[in-house]
């Protein structure tokens, strides 16, 4: 029953799928189309337009800065400016003339220019000869002098002006321009310096971005600091830099477009000129939500358009269908009443067409059926006694392996916890010998460091004893740095371990060996080894484990020059590696106490060492998930095992 | 029906389009950044034929480098604390530790001499002191372009400029540092630097906001906080004002080190100076990163101690760290005026500009 149906659903299906996709299709090709199209021309125009608002801001401000020159040059050039100025450059300060002088300056000159022309905020008279500020509009900075300041050693030469920066009197970022003021025989007395409105910079760049919610216009200097305001942040001036690919690309000499993050991370459509006269960048810039938003809502309209137009198919498809799967639709009806088991059911079809015929010949095999039917119930009965039987003797077993299987869950699960909790431990250990041993670091270094000082500084004033003390403190200290480090080393196992890969240990053994050179050499001593495999593991953590091993079996050799044999070997599903010598040997009662931290079985002066080689290899065979033991006895050499588990694939840890 | 996803992928387009001179055409120029667009993933291929040939296996341990700090760890550091924390140092395969000073009887240029550091951190005029006496030492960049010495008055005194100085009374002048800018200042001027009597009152402001004695020589970032904190209004008179430009902290190193091993010098400094566009950037983050160091530190205040810091460091004018002749010369002529300079020698001996030029390209 459930199968007709299904299949009679597949064809509806199919019938509405096919109208739907009539209906998508070309509207989603025309709306791509469309929305491409569409966003490619605005990108295209936003840029260009953004260029050109560039370049006129680029103009407005070139323009801004020559009127404040010219504005500074005319004040400068008043004969009677020039007059006073050189009274003042010459004069005492306590002649009675001279504060006549500096008033009549304030009041006939300076204030009025400042009135005149609000591109400058504070309008000074430096004295040529030694920069001293003779005169200012801001009576604090009198008395004060500018001679190293660029603005006043150009300033005397010709009309200036300065680069934005940071006053430390002034206690903020300014910009000065500045002009030369001659006398009468053309000889410089003094600059006239004006401290330009940063602000109206800002305002200049900003002009006409308000009808635009988010177009943002600012200078950059070479040293990626802002020079102007941007629109959405306050105080930026010389404070903050900037590092978006805009302002980078800018700062590389060059003028270009592009879609980037801006300063707050936001996607931009940005266009940036570099202004060479000026060694500033000029970045104009518009958020792509605006500037792409037309077009979004173009795309959102096709959408729309399509979603109505698949709507419409839908409902024609759905009408379709039925008008002609009527007469199909009682046929299914009839099948599902004789697999519902009415076996008396008849079609009674009235129609002449093939599907009248077709229930015709339905209604004539239904009579068959039935009799067919009343054979097969006997058979089935007889077999669904059997079957009864063993499902019940099923479900008794089942039920049995239930139980064992909740039992077994709660102790995985009582595992899983010990082994969190161990591991969280084990971590926080690590952490705490991390920190502990790094932190340690500075302290022994200072102690150890001004011992060492106090012992060059004092040399002829100690006596032989201090020297002593003073040698047995770096030592004790050298000693200490030494454990930190390894304690360090240690930790960082557990912390700092890279990922397995594939490994040619033969490789990695000769990595060691090279490492090992000098004490080779030093000792006569002869390495072989077998042919040796590749296995999974990190590839810096097994350098050091046969560094180690072999560093030991050279360091521990008896009167013969040592020989040291490498071998691998492979047993069931992992590789044993062994490291053998003809060394002084291990006695079998410290075999367990020589991979500990820090344990040592011989006095320091004989063979050196802190005891943390072996307790590495034994912490990062540990973490290949392999197993590390010495077979020896004392005077007869000594061979380290270890396992590496023969893995086929990559893992982490 | 379309998800927000979409739209906002419609957005995060990245793309930087370069174009040469402003005479191009607009079409000419669309032309030119396609075909620079396609770049990028040619470098990018290039880029991982190369990595996947010449990986070297095994990478070098980093060089273990000290440096000598001017003082105990605060904020006036904090470039050197980013260098190290944000990893700046290990790019350039190093490993810094950073020495503190414990006191005013450690000599940092001789512990640098001596080797126990390899680099120190010392005032500008003193590294000109030192260099006078025959000391090896030659500084390769300057941390704090100006130094942050301001003589503070109460505002109500009336004390605004140095012509009001005679006879009132200032804190003990440090010898070597404040002393020395306080005698150029006022000799420069034309006045008598013994008109000014110095009180030894300790490092209490106390007496000073007191009115018991009229000035204190202070630093920027440090007592004129604290004044402006406990409400008094005060009035800043700078050195710098009065033709006296001395660079604040230099960064040296040895002659020797310069010589044999340019290329560790090259590696801090570069690091370094990275460290500190860092600090300057973030000024807020950067203060408190002495805390690692002293976890004594409150770091609200190195927060700000280091945000007033910044217009010392990065002043507008040239790059982090950049030198100028003019103020070496400045310095130099300023301790011969003084009789502080052992024997006269080229002030260029003193510092080099090699390091920053090869970092910056030569250009300020």
């Amino acid at each position: 029953m459930r199968l007709v149906r299904n299949a009679f659903t597949r064809l509806s299906t199919k019938l509405l799928l096919l109208f739907l996709l009539l209906a998508i299709i070309p509207a989603a090709v025309v709306g791509y189309l469309a929305y491409d199209n569409g966003r490619r021309t605005i990108e295209r125009v936003t840029l260009d337009r953004l260029d050109s608002t560039s370049r006129l801001r680029e103009a407005a401000l070139e323009r801004w800065i020559a009127g404040s020159e010219t504005h500074l040059r005319s004040v400068a050039s008043r004969r009677r400016l020039a007059d006073a100025a050189a009274l003042l450059a010459s004069n005492d300060q306590a002649d009675p003339e001279y504060r006549a002088a500096h008033d009549a300056m304030l009041r006939e000159h300076l204030g009025p220019a400042l009135e005149e022309q609000g591109c400058f905020l504070t309008l000074s008279i430096i004295s040529a000869q030694d920069g001293l500020i003779l005169v200012s509009s801001d009576e604090t900075l009198e008395g004060k002098y500018r001679e190293s300041e660029p603005f006043f050693v150009e300033g005397k030469a010709r009309t200036y002006v300065g680069k934005v920066s940071y006053s430390l009197s002034e206690g903020g970022a300014v910009m000065h321009i500045s002009t030369p003021i001659h006398d009468e025989r053309g000889d410089v007395i003094g600059v006239l310096a004006g401290h330009a409105d940063l602000a109206e910079m800002t305002e200049i760049m900003r002009a006409a971005t308000a009808v635009s919610a988010s177009e943002d216009a600012y200078l950059v200097n070479t040293s990626r600091f802002f020079v102007t305001e941007p629109r959405f942040g306050k105080g930026f001036a010389l404070k903050k830099a900037i590092h978006t690919k805009g302002a980078e690309a800018c700062l590389g000499r060059g003028d270009g477009m592009g879609l980037y993050d801006d300063y707050r991370g936001v996607p931009v459509l940005g266009t940036y000129r570099w202004l060479s006269e000026r060694e500033l960048c000029i970045l104009t810039e518009l958020d792509q939500a605006e500037a792409f938003a037309p077009i979004v809502a173009l795309r959102n309209a096709t959408f729309a358009a399509g979603a109505a137009m698949a709507l419409c198919a839908a409902s024609l498809g759905v009408i379709f269908t039925r008008t002609i799967t009527g007469p199909v639709l009682q046929l299914v009806k009839a099948t599902e009443e004789i697999g519902a088991g009415n076996l008396d059911y008849r079609i009674a079809a009235t129609a002449r067409d093939e599907i009248g015929k077709l229930a015709a010949a339905f209604d004539d095999m239904t009579g068959k059926l039935k009799q067919a039917e009343g054979e097969l119930r006997k058979h089935r009965e007889h077999l669904e006694e059997l079957v009864e039987e063993r499902a019940a003797e099923l479900k008794r077993t089942n039920e049995g392996l239930e139980a064992e299987m909740v039992e077994r869950k709660r102790a995985e699960e009582q595992l899983k916890r010990t082994l969190a909790d161990l591991e969280r431990s084990n971590k926080e250990l690590e952490q705490f010998a991390y920190v502990a041993s790094h932190d340690l670091q500075e302290p022994l270094r200072m102690v150890s460091s001004y011992t060492q000082l106090l012992a060059r500084r004092y040399q002829d004033q100690l006596d032989q004893d201090a020297h002593e003390f003073i040698g047995y403190a770096v030592d004790g200290a050298e000693r200490m740095r030494r454990l930190i480090n390894d304690l360090l080393a240690y930790s960082r196992l557990g912390t700092r371990g890279k990922s397995f890969g594939k490994t040619d240990s033969r490789q990695v053994l000769e990595e060691s060996l090279a490492n090992l050179q000098t004490a080779i050499g030093e000792t006569g001593a002869t390495v072989t080894h077998d042919g040796l495999p590749t296995v999974i593991a990190d590839e810096s953590q097994l350098t050091q484990v046969f560094q180690n091993l072999v560093g030991n079996a050279i360091k521990f050799h008896g009167q013969a020059p040592p020989a040291i044999h490498i071998g691998a070997e492979r047993k069931h599903d992992e590789w044993v590696f062994s490291v053998r010598d003809n060394g002084i040997g291990i006695d079998p009662q410290y075999y367990e106490r020589i991979f500990v931290i820090f344990q040592t079985l011989h006095p320091r002066d004989q063979y050196p060492g802190t005891g943390i080689g072996l307790a590495l290899c034994k912490r990062i065979v540990e973490r290949h998930g392999g197993r590390i033991w010495v077979e020896s006895a004392l005077g007869e050499g000594a061979t380290f095992c270890f396992t590496i588990p023969d893995r086929e694939v990559e893992e982490n840890e | 029906m379309q998800g927000s996803k979409a739209q906002e992928s419609d957005h995060q387009e990245q793309r930087i389009e370069r174009s040469g001179g402003e005479t191009e055409s607009q079409g000419e120029r669309r032309n030119k950044m396609r075909r620079i667009a396609a770049v990028p993933w040619v470098m990018v291929l290039v880029v991982m034929v190369v990595a996947a040939c010449g990986t070297p296996q095994i990478t070098e341990p980093p060089d273990e480098v000290t440096v000598q700090l001017a003082w105990a760890h605060q904020y006036q550091f904090a470039g050197f604390y980013a260098a190290e924390q944000q990893g700046f140092y290990a790019e350039e395969g190093l490993e810094v530790n950073l020495l503190p000073r414990p006191g005013v009887a450690v000599d940092v240029t001789a512990n640098v001499v001596d080797g126990l550091a390899d680099f120190g951190i010392t005032f500008g005029a003193g590294l000109v002191v030192d260099r006078s006496r025959g000391r090896p030492v030659t500084a390769i960049a300057t941390i704090y372009r100006r130094y942050p010495l301001a003589f503070m008055t109460l505002a109500e005194s009336g004390i605004a400029r140095p012509q009001d100085f005679p006879g009132h009374t200032t804190r003990t002048l440090t010898p070597g540092g404040s002393a020395v800018a306080f005698e150029a200042m006022m000799t420069r001027l034309g006045l008598d630097p013994h008109s000014v009597e110095q009180l030894d009152v300790g490092y209490d402001l106390a007496p000073f906001f007191a009115g018991e004695l009229d000035i204190w020589p202070g630093y920027l970032p440090n007592e004129p906080l604290t004044a402006r904190e406990e409400g008094y209004d005060v009035n800043l008179i700078l050195p710098d004002d009065y033709g006296i430009h001395l660079y604040g902290d230099v960064l040296f190193t040895t002659d020797r080190l310069i010589e044999e091993n340019p290329d560790l010098v090259l590696r801090f400094l570069r690091a370094t100076l990275r460290g500190w566009q860092w600090a300057v950037e973030n000024p807020q983050e950067a203060g408190p990163l002495a805390l690692k160091y002293d976890s004594t530190l409150d770091p609200a205040q190195q927060a700000a101690m280091m945000e007033a810091s910044v217009p010392l460091v990065y002043t507008g004018e040239d790059h982090i760290g950049w030198m100028r002749d003019e103020v070496w010369q400045g310095m130099y002529d300023l301790l011969m005026e003084q009789g502080l300079l052992a024997e006269p020698f080229d002030v260029h001996e003193a510092y080099t500009m090699e390091f920053l030029q090869e970092i910056h390209g030569g250009e300020q």
